[in-house]
């Protein structure tokens, strides 16, 4: 089983040196999913950010074994208004009706006046598309109501499926409701 | 009319200059202003016009002539300026106003350094106010060369450059793209070299009149992209033709009018 990413006595730090995380270590194998688990503050998003290389300050190692192209990630997903115009249509790749994410989306809808589930949904099938070998997601089901947080975790389940060599790391509160294979949790406190 | 036709072969170079350029400008003006970073290219436009007012000052201390010295100390201030506001201030959060002691600070240097060589006081005006009709063959051919060219590659990435402008703003960029990076490069150098040939006031009108109108009630990112460029392309050449049958008219003030203006009436237009 090949290891994608080796993580040893990591720490996140604030650019003054206070800890923001507790010391992890873990290994993530292709056609794993990592849930990252633990209380609000725990410091749960700022590992992930020190992971992908967003945030700076850290103690501790960390390997990937995969190329950074082949890692593709979404962020906590806030009010966020964006200065240019785009449609949902406008934020995705290619053409792609057939994705059950999109089913019932009004494609010409604006971002800025989509709602959380709306948002999340054409997020997700943009990244989706790109059949990443390590997708990270940090709390993609947060400001979406229970039908949507249904279809995104199906859309998930069907990726995983189809994709038995890419692994998913995420943090999320929300229990997962369908049983995914080789699922492991990370308790983060 | 006759008259006219002369006038428009004498400006051949500086009007296509100045209305391709005004295009260029817009391009790049909406995605800065999307990645919530105009106020770091307000300061990288006032920090390229600190360093092409100390080149003319040392040409005129030297006694010489060298035209390249100017364009070349711009960028280097202009470099220097994004360098700083990207490692530096970009991380905190009350960045606003560090950026505006940062500009007053060029503001003051310009001035200290007009205050100094007072023969420098005419070209102080020219760089800040512009004017586009006094603009050189060889000033105009470069802007247009370059303009046509950045211009293509960004119409060519407008999609992609879109996207990692939604990307930065949304913090969740974790890809180096080369297109981002000759964007970065293409905004420093077409910023300086149009603030050297066209003025302070005519680069930072171009960089942010077209969006602030096309960003409303544009459906899509291609109608918002079409309505960028008529307005800076339509408006432009409105406000320098005006100029030239007006003569007494300047044309960086009536060029930014003309845009207002398109913008204004792209507004009536669904």
């Amino acid at each position: 089983m090949i290891t994608l990413l080796e993580v040893q006595n990591l720490q996140a730090l604030s650019s003054e040196g206070h800890r923001l995380s507790p010391v992890i270590n873990f290994e993530l194998h292709e056609g794993e999913v990592l849930f990252l688990r633990g209380d609000n503050g725990a410091g749960k998003s700022t590992l992930l950010k020190t992971l992908l290389g967003l945030h700076k300050h850290y103690e501790g190692q960390f390997h990937f074994s995969i190329p950074p192209s082949q890692i593709e990630y979404l962020p906590q997903l806030g009010n966020l208004h964006f200065h240019l115009p785009l449609t949902l249509k406008d934020m995705l790749p290619t053409a792609q009706s057939d994705s059950p994410l999109l089913r019932d989306l009004d494609l010409n809808k604006k971002w800025n006046t989509a709602s959380g589930g709306e948002r999340q949904k054409i997020l997700l099938a943009s990244v989706l598309t790109k059949a990443p070998r390590l997708l990270v997601l940090d709390e993609p089901f947060n400001h979406v109501d229970k039908d949507s947080s249904q279809i995104l975790e199906d859309a998930l389940g069907w990726f995983l499926k189809t994709h038995p060599q890419s692994s998913l790391m995420l943090v999320s509160h929300r229990a997962l409701i369908q049983s995914w294979p080789k699922v492991r949790f990370l308790e983060i406190r | 009319m006759s008259s006219f036709f002369e006038l428009l072969q004498i400006y051949r170079w500086s009007l296509p200059a100045s209305v391709v350029m005004a295009a260029v400008l817009a391009l790049i003006g909406g995605q800065w202003t999307a990645r919530e970073k105009s106020a770091q290219i307000f300061v990288l436009g006032q920090g390229s016009s600190l360093g092409i007012v100390l080149g003319l000052a040392l040409n005129i201390l030297w006694g010489s002539d060298l035209h390249g010295l100017s364009l070349f100390l711009g960028l280097s201030l202009g470099w220097l300026t994004l360098l700083i506001s990207d490692s530096v201030i970009e991380i905190r959060e009350d960045r606003n106003h560090t950026y505006l002691t940062l500009f007053v600070f060029f503001l003051s240097m310009t001035y200290l350094l007009t205050s100094l060589i007072p023969s420098l006081e005419s070209h102080m005006a020219s760089s800040y106010f512009g004017d586009v009709a006094v603009m050189s063959d060889f000033g105009a051919q470069a802007c247009l060369g370059l303009g046509l060219l950045f211009g293509g590659f960004i119409l060519f990435y407008w999609r992609s450059l879109t996207m990692i402008s939604f990307q930065l703003v949304n913090r969740s960029g974790i890809h180096k793209r080369i297109e981002n990076r000759i964007f970065d490069i293409a905004t420093l150098l077409l910023t300086t070299m149009a603030i050297q040939s066209m003025g302070y006031l005519y680069t930072i009108g171009s960089l942010f009149i077209g969006t602030s109108f096309a960003a409303h009630r544009s459906a899509n990112l291609k109608n918002y992209t079409q309505r960028l460029l008529v307005i800076a392309l339509l408006g432009s050449l409105l406000g320098f033709t005006v100029s030239l049958i007006s003569t007494a008219l300047p044309t960086v003030p009536c060029i930014l009018l003309g845009q207002m203006i398109v913008g204004g009436l792209s507004y009536t237009k669904k």
